[in-house]
């Protein structure tokens, strides 16, 4: 009985005029989406790598140089995307993708590529994940809302209850025909997104490609799965079908656009995060303050003396280890409890803020599903927030092994804090800091970071399940 | 006539639950859209302010020292001296008698003003920091660019007024006249009152008048309450030609949604497939067009990676610093407080410094150029396919009317360069000559002052789209006229 | 008043109106007959100018429908099978509306009650909206509408199917008021009984065309049914 609703469903659709025009430029846009997206991950992955390659070589053949002075001229981090950028690019664009890591200082993350487009690019980048979002969404209702609104008009839905078919196989087997229609379009295009993922060489950080593709297609299922059911459980509630094509369109535009945006402005009143200029300026002040309100200054001159009675000398002169070096080290010490608790602040706020959208998920399934699909395809913010974080483990690192290296190979001179005793380092030294490597979390962290948004879009199909079953119940078989 | 049916359509219209809701939901969204618009304006000012204060701070501390200095040398009768970079706070001079040291190490914040308008249309206003700091490094340090803004924010975009009118005010008006004909065709009021002595044209236009009138007045009237509660600069003539301006991009953009609606009623076509086609219309104008636009621009034109500009610039920096003094200077040239008294050599490493920078700059100069070239490529681009979409080619006029275009921030960019120079210049020849900086000379330093663009200048770049979207408008609202003598009242 | 000469209309193919020559007068109820998709709807559009002829004319008080139509409309009065009214408006103000598209702007409240109380509609009813009316209701506005607007000549398509036999009976008695005030009316219908007791004379329409034309009072019940079905063998 289902298969054969499913069948007439399937065929009304496909011959009908609607689904041509949206099937074409669906296809048409989806393949264009993926290319694009697949040219731009490339073109991305090579400058990167490069990049990467060209500053790891510089900071080696940054020629002979006192070791801390090698720590001021530093490193640089890009940022390496997994190969599902290509079809979701999540946060990549406004994020930054360069860090400087350099000694004294840490460094928000620079050239973030959404500084160099045209006014037009916040419309939004044409990428597969945008278009299964935000343009499948309407196919299905474009496909999906005259299924019992239109029945109902013309008189074919009482017809049709007078064989004695079930309500219930009535919802599934139209719901199977128009999914069986979807997916016609849908699937070759993946094909594409998928053959584009194999040249891409599979090689993800983090691990677990075909999970990821498959929990990303789960995802994207669903999300699908809940506009059907709701196209159907307005398509029977409705008293005609341009009252549930309204209906529809609304909440797509509600979901789609009003939402994302209303989520964003809301968690930015909930969580505000201050402004770069006022961050810094506060940043400064504190590092000057010190972070207990005794400043630097004051903090340096204790150690000394702690040094000068550790050594039982008076005199910087007569000290054993190379007060430069230690001094400058302590400084940096005493800077990172202040950077902590600046940049985690930012950084914690933009995770609640995150947070907060997740959860305004309730009311439009794209946010939720949004979050799933850059996490999985690891652009999303989380990701970003661990790899400033590292960054910030590999500058500490590289300055505390120069400046130790400063300090240890004056220790085997004498006259330690004489004038002219300054150290010149080479490669060899300076390859005692490890390239740069960012580790991506491991894939279950990111499933798991992911429970609850998967709970809520699991929350939504159910819901609007249960909705079109009652829908369908009610369902009046009259015009009026 | 035309009256009796506007009056007619007013009172069906305010009797239907859908016309309030509609217009509730305006007004809630422009409402909403003024107080995120006003608060990211706010806070983009604050920002400024904090900049600006801190670096003025850092510098009237060191000219208090300076002014200390100078009272001490009066008192003891010595000279007035250069600063030997090895400081000890409290004795000989201060750091800030070194132009070198104020000039690299405390910075004047550029900032472009916002126009009145600002919080209207956030534009690019959120990823192209308004406030830059020059210093005496290299261009690269001024254009970092950073902000202090959740990417994922960024990526959604703001909730300004500019989406409320490109985005939503479509769907409002859409909704309200998807079925302007077919509605009246399917209830069977269109005969009726046809059999009366009145045209379709006139019922027509008296329809669309009534529902533009209605949300036109809306719009107009809560975006000047919006402009009242979080437009600045009030009181200049400027604001008010610019909102002038943004009245009438407004207009014409929703007299072309109207017009659209009528042109596809006028195919006399059932509301349900009107609606699919209005719906299907307004995603392939408002999202899927100038998604392509830009995706062409960028696939065309796509701007060197910031990537290869950091690489050449630490190419530089290196090639550079070899052919600088020796290790020590180098290392001195990081830290002024390190060097031991009376060694003179370290004194030369600000110089060497400054030739580093110099040399920098001329290596990233072509690079630069390529930024530039490509972005003026793809703002060329953009400007010639904005025909393509109303939508782009409004938001283009309303960051043009909000001064968040991105020719203004190229101009501001420009005159950002030139300060750079000037007060890179300033301190690089007082330093170089070993002139110590006095109090009075505080006085002296060079301030940015932003030169507005002339009115004129803003209107010849907004003439394209503004011109771009009357067409398209007179366009579809001549259609409709000639369409309509085709329309069949009655079905076969 | 009414006056069809040679009209023709075809869609592609199809001829709709083969050649229709038709004339009535004020204080004629013509009854046009015929089964469905015999051109009697397409007539009244045509005088409507709802639809545009291929061929030939349709004049209204003289004046051609196609080259004038705003002109002839001030004449015309059309009420068809269902009167569609705006449900959220009372039968007063839909009534005020109409009027005042006919052009006749000088009625008080108390005319258009007083046309309303004419049509028989109850006194409780007129500041009802229009969608809590019934059928009968709704018929009853539209002639008042046509009283209103003073029509000369009345376009009625099958405007009593679906009336209980009392509501069509009240319709028909207002029909006979009017023509007696010297209006002309065209009234498509499948209802022979009524054809014959209202009308005056009668058309039966085969095919896009006139195939007979009688007088109500030359012939009885009877022959008119005996009539009627031979021509639709």
């Amino acid at each position: 009985m289902i298969a054969t609703i499913a069948r007439k469903e399937f065929l009304e659709i496909v011959r009908d005029g609607r689904f041509k025009w949206t099937a074409a430029l669906m296809v048409l846009l989806l393949v264009t989406a993926l290319l694009a997206g697949w040219q731009r991950f490339n073109s991305y992955s090579q400058i990167q790598a490069t990049a990467q390659g060209s500053t790891n070589t510089q900071w080696l053949k940054q020629g002979d140089k006192n070791p801390h002075t090698a720590a001021h001229y530093g490193n640089y981090a890009f940022k390496p995307l997994g190969p599902l950028a290509f079809f979701d690019s999540g946060i990549v664009n406004y994020a930054g993708t360069a860090v400087f890591m350099e000694a004294h200082k840490q460094n928000f993350a620079i050239a973030r590529p959404a500084t160099d487009t045209s006014a037009v690019a916040r419309f939004g980048e044409l990428n597969g994940a945008m278009i299964l979002q935000v343009l499948l969404p309407l196919l299905i209702i474009f496909l999906g809302f005259t299924a019992f609104s239109g029945e109902r008009e013309t008189g074919t839905l009482r017809q049709l209850m007078s064989m004695g078919v079930s309500r219930g196989s009535l919802l599934w087997g139209k719901a199977a025909g128009i999914a069986a229609a979807v997916l016609l379009v849908v699937l070759p295009c993946l094909a594409v997104g998928a053959l584009a993922l194999a040249a891409t060489g599979l090689q993800t950080a983090g691990g677990g490609i075909w999970t990821r593709v498959a929990l990303i297609g789960g995802a994207y299922l669903g999300y699908a799965a809940v506009f059907l059911f709701l196209t159907l459980a307005v398509s029977a509630w409705a008293k005609t079908a341009r009252t549930a094509l309204m209906a529809l369109v609304g909440f797509w535009a509600f979901t789609a656009f009003i939402m994302p945006k209303t989520a964003a402005e809301v968690s930015r009143l909930v969580e505000p995060s201050p402004a770069f200029g006022t961050f810094m300026a506060e940043m400064k002040e504190h590092q000057k303050r010190g972070i207990d309100g005794i400043s630097p200054r004051i903090k340096l001159a204790q150690y000394r003396g702690e040094l000068f009675r550790k050594y039982g000398v008076s005199r910087v002169q007569d000290l054993p280890v190379y007060w430069t070096a230690v001094s400058m080290q302590k400084l940096e010490e005493l800077d990172h409890p202040v950077f902590e608790q600046h940049y985690n602040a930012v950084r914690d706020e933009y995770a609640r803020q995150l947070r907060l959208q997740d959860r305004l998920g309730l009311l439009a399934p794209l946010l939720p599903l949004r979050s799933i699909s850059m996490t999985l395809a690891g652009t999303d913010l989380i990701q970003h927030n661990r790899f400033m974080a590292e960054t910030e483990v590999f500058r500490r690192n590289m300055v505390l092994k120069m400046n130790t290296y400063l300090s240890q190979a004056a220790a085997n001179l004498n006259g330690v804090n004489s004038a002219t005793n300054y150290m010149i380092a080479n490669e060899d030294v300076f390859a005692i800091v490890p390239p740069f490597r960012y580790e991506p979390p491991a894939l279950r962290d990111v499933i798991a970071s992911q429970a609850g948004n998967f709970t809520l879009l699991a929350g939504w199909l159910l819901a609007t399940i249960v909705l079109a079953l009652v829908a369908v119940k009610r369902m009046s078989l009259e015009r009026n | 006539m035309y009256r009796l049916i506007i009056s007619h359509e007013t009172r069906s219209l305010a009797r239907t639950g859908a016309l309030w809701a509609i217009l509730a939901l305006l007004v809630f969204a422009i409402g909403f859209a003024a107080f995120a618009g006003g608060r990211a304006i706010t806070r983009q000012a604050k920002g400024a302010a904090d900049a600006v204060a801190f670096e003025n701070g850092e510098r009237a501390k060191m000219r208090q020292d300076t002014e200390a200095y100078a009272a001490e040398v009066a008192a003891s009768g010595g000279t007035y001296e250069f600063a030997t970079v090895n400081h000890v706070p409290g004795r000989g001079p201060p750091q800030g008698t070194n132009a070198g040291v104020v000039g690299a190490e405390t910075a004047a914040y550029v900032v472009l003003p916002p126009t009145g308008l600002a919080a209207l249309s956030i534009g690019q206003s959120d990823v192209q920091l308004n406030y830059l700091p020059a210093s005496m490094g290299t261009t690269l340090d001024m254009i970092k660019n950073l902000e202090t803004e959740n990417p994922v924010n960024l990526q959604t975009g703001p909730f300004d007024i500019a989406f409320v009118v490109i985005f939503l005010l479509p769907i409002f008006i859409l909704a309200m006249t998807y079925d302007l004909l077919s509605s009246e065709k399917e209830r069977g009021t269109l005969a009726m009152i046809l059999a009366h002595p009145v045209s379709l044209r006139e019922l027509m236009a008296s329809k669309i008048v009534a529902r533009a009138a209605v949300i036109l007045a809306v719009v107009v009237g809560f975006g000047l309450l919006a402009l009242l509660s979080v437009g600045t600069q009030l009181d200049q003539a400027e604001t008010w030609v610019r909102f002038a301006l943004w009245i009438i991009a407004t207009l014409l953009y929703s007299l072309f949604w109207f017009s659209l609606a009528v042109l596809v009623n006028v195919y006399g076509r059932s509301s349900a497939t009107n609606g699919t086609i209005l719906a299907g219309i307004w995603l392939i104008l408002v999202v899927v067009v100038p998604t392509l636009v830009s995706l062409l621009a960028t696939t065309l034109y796509p701007a060197p990676s910031r990537m290869d500009l950091i690489v050449a610039a630490r190419e530089a920096q290196t090639a550079g610093e070899k052919n600088m003094g020796s290790a020590l200077d180098r290392f001195y040239s990081e830290h002024m407080d390190q060097v031991p008294t009376g060694d003179q050599r370290a004194m030369d490493f600000l110089t060497l410094a400054q030739a580093n920078a110099a040399n920098i700059e001329k290596a990233l100069l072509p690079l630069y150029e390529q930024f530039r070239e490509q972005s003026l490529h793809q703002e060329g681009l953009v400007q010639r396919f904005q025909y393509l979409s109303p939508a782009i080619m409004m938001q283009l006029a309303l960051n043009e009317i909000s001064g968040t275009s991105t020719a203004r921030y190229q101009d501001f960019l420009d005159q950002a360069f030139r300060f750079r120079s000037q007060w890179n210049d300033f301190f690089a020849s007082r330093f170089l000559k070993r002139e110590p900086l006095r109090p009075a000379d505080y006085d002296q330093f060079p301030s940015f002052s932003y030169v507005p663009e002339s009115l004129t200048t803003v209107l010849g770049r907004l003439a394209t789209s503004l011109a771009g979207l009357l067409l398209v408008c007179a366009g579809v609202t001549l259609l409709p006229f000639v369409g309509l003598r085709r329309y069949q009242v009655a079905a076969r | 008043m009414l006056e069809a000469i040679d009209l023709k209309k075809t869609y592609g193919d199809y001829q709709a109106l083969k050649g229709l020559n038709l004339r009535v007068n004020g204080g004629d109820i013509y009854c046009l007959l015929g089964a469905n998709g015999a051109g009697k709807t397409t007539t009244i559009n045509l005088f409507l100018n709802f639809v545009t002829p291929t061929s030939g004319v349709a004049r209204v008080n003289g004046i051609d429908v196609n080259a004038d139509p705003l002109q002839t409309k001030r004449y015309l009065a059309y009420i068809p099978e269902q009167v569609m009214l705006y449900g959220n408006l009372t039968g007063m103000e839909n009534l005020e509306y109409f009027a005042r598209l006919g052009g006749h702007d000088e009625y008080s409240a108390d005319d258009y009650r007083g046309f309303l109380r004419r049509v028989g509609l109850q006194e409780d009813a007129a500041g009802r909206r229009v969608k809590t009316y019934s059928k009968g209701m709704r018929q009853k506005v539209g002639v008042a509408i046509a009283l209103a607007k003073q029509a000369r000549a009345l376009l009625l398509d099958e405007p009593t199917s679906g009336l209980d036999p009392k509501a069509s009976n009240e319709f028909s008695e207002l029909l006979v008021q009017l023509k007696s005030e010297g209006a002309a009316i065209l009234m498509a219908t499948h209802d022979l009984f009524r054809a014959k007791e209202t009308g005056t004379r009668i058309g039966i329409m085969r095919g896009g065309q006139l195939v007979q034309e009688l007088s109500t009072d030359e012939v009885s019940h009877a022959d008119l049914e005996r009539i009627y079905l031979e021509h639709m063998h």
